[in-house]
């Protein structure tokens, strides 16, 4: 991870100055308020209000159908584009995410519903923070309270909703997490050489003395000749990605997640199931992928045979 | 439900709302909230979590739906003041409670409480027009 300097105090500084200014740029709504859009919404929380659902009810009572006032916010957030998410809406917490103050949580939202939302009204959204504490030391680490308030309007300009919420911007824990130990490997007859090539930075491959078929994992007996006579042969170490999964949940003691797993095809032609070096994990892994074995130490201490990527 | 049928101290039927992954992961999406804490487990341990959580989002709708569904389709919401508590993880189940504050014309204030096992999720303040 590269560590960029930030002036966190000029940052700071700077988002100050913006409190009680002009808000951020309006944020138009991706889609208007639409019946897609509160099914989704109504059965996901299981709110059977016929003023959303009920056209014949809502066309009696209030002439059309409504949408709920919990989606008031829905309507200007927006999916992800690629990788990113939306950033902050307003200077100040624009400024903040700028300062490494990026993980958010809210202690107050409050709204003011001025009018209901009938299907077809586009909402769009200003957004300004109203206040911006002192650094706070909290349970969750260094941060920032700041107000935002959040003006709705449709494309008339009228406003049909306000918004405040209260939160709390901290900088997230930059400490691994303790994942505890690696668990160690069964060590017998079989194998002693493999770990012992671990530690002596070499990677052994089990090999037939009789026919010289290469073996991984390690075995007593050759299955091409059926000879018990088994030695190893040290691998060159260099490789491709055959094949790769990564692994989200459940936990696993040892490991941190998401832990991609690594299907290596050694050059001598050989598989064997590894992991990226912890200290040289690329940004991305494909099939193909040219590795170097590297004998690196796993959550515990221990040493196993890792890979990165090959130079 | 009526203004003329309800008064201050009337109180609410509970809600007991159950909080798995999947809820979880379905109310965010809803709301169009992508944050990772919503969706990623692994991710949200990282941050300092046990597991997912409720977004605020869907907090905010439960108690909309909580009052809405006692005081019926014809009530509308004018405003919505919570205060935020415990995370609701996956895995928790919370129990809203409600209480008629206060009744002034055909304004009805509502105090609602969202519990699970880990203490106060939400505390919130509902203002509603409800018919007479």
């Amino acid at each position: 991870m590269t560590d960029r300097h930030v002036d966190t105090a000029a940052l700071i500084t700077e988002a100050r100055t913006h409190l009680g200014g002009p808000p951020g740029p309006l944020r138009v709504g991706r889609d208007p308020v639409n019946l897609p859009m509160v099914h989704h919404w109504c059965q996901a929380l299981d709110d059977q209000n016929q003023a959303y659902l009920d056209e014949e009810f809502a066309a009696a009572t209030r002439g059309h159908l409504v949408a709920p006032p919990g989606m008031l916010q829905t309507w200007t957030m927006d999916a992800p584009r690629g990788a990113e998410l939306m950033g902050s809406n307003d200077h100040v917490n624009r400024l903040l995410d700028e300062a490494g103050y990026t993980s958010v949580v809210a202690v107050n939202y409050e709204h003011e519903y001025v009018r209901e939302l009938k299907h077809g009204e586009r909402i769009s959204v200003r957004s300004a923070a109203e206040d911006l504490s002192e650094e706070k030391q909290t349970a969750l680490g260094a941060g920032y309270f700041t107000t935002v308030r959040h003006e709705y309007v449709t494309d008339d300009g009228e406003v049909i909703g306000i918004g405040r919420m209260r939160l709390l911007k901290f900088k997230p824990p930059a400490k691994a997490p303790d994942v505890g130990a690696r668990p160690t490997p069964a060590i017998g007859r079989d194998n002693q050489f493999f770990w012992d090539g671990v530690q002596a930075g070499e990677l052994r491959i089990g090999s037939c003395n009789q026919c010289k078929t290469l073996h991984h994992p390690p075995q007593p007996i050759c299955r091409s000749c059926g000879s018990t006579d088994m030695g190893f042969t040290v691998s060159s170490g260099k490789g491709v990605v055959y094949s790769h999964v990564t692994h989200h949940y459940p936990k696993l003691q040892g490991v941190e997640l998401p832990h991609t797993v690594l299907l290596v095809e050694l050059e001598e032609g050989v598989r064997l199931v590894s992991e990226w070096s912890a200290a040289a994990r690329p940004g991305s892994t494909y099939v193909g992928q040219q590795v170097q074995v590297a004998f690196t130490e796993v959550p515990g201490g221990e040493l196993r045979p890792t890979f990165q990527a090959a130079p | 439900m009526t203004t003329t049928s309800v008064a201050v101290g009337t109180e609410l039927p509970e809600l007991v709302l159950e909080a798995s992954v999947r809820n979880i992961v379905a109310t965010a999406i809803a709301s169009r909230d992508y944050q990772d804490v919503h969706h990623d487990v692994a991710t949200a341990q990282v941050k300092g979590s046990k597991t997912i959580f409720t977004n605020i989002l869907t907090s905010n709708g439960y108690v909309l739906r909580y009052v809405t569904d006692f005081f019926g389709p014809l009530s509308v919401v004018k405003t919505s003041k919570l205060r935020l508590g415990v995370p609701n993880y996956a895995g928790e189940v919370m129990t809203m409670r409600g209480t008629v504050k206060a009744v002034e014309g055909n304004l009805v204030t509502v105090d609602v409480k969202g519990s699970n096992s880990l203490g106060d999720h939400v505390i919130a303040t509902v203002t509603l027009e409800v018919p007479k």
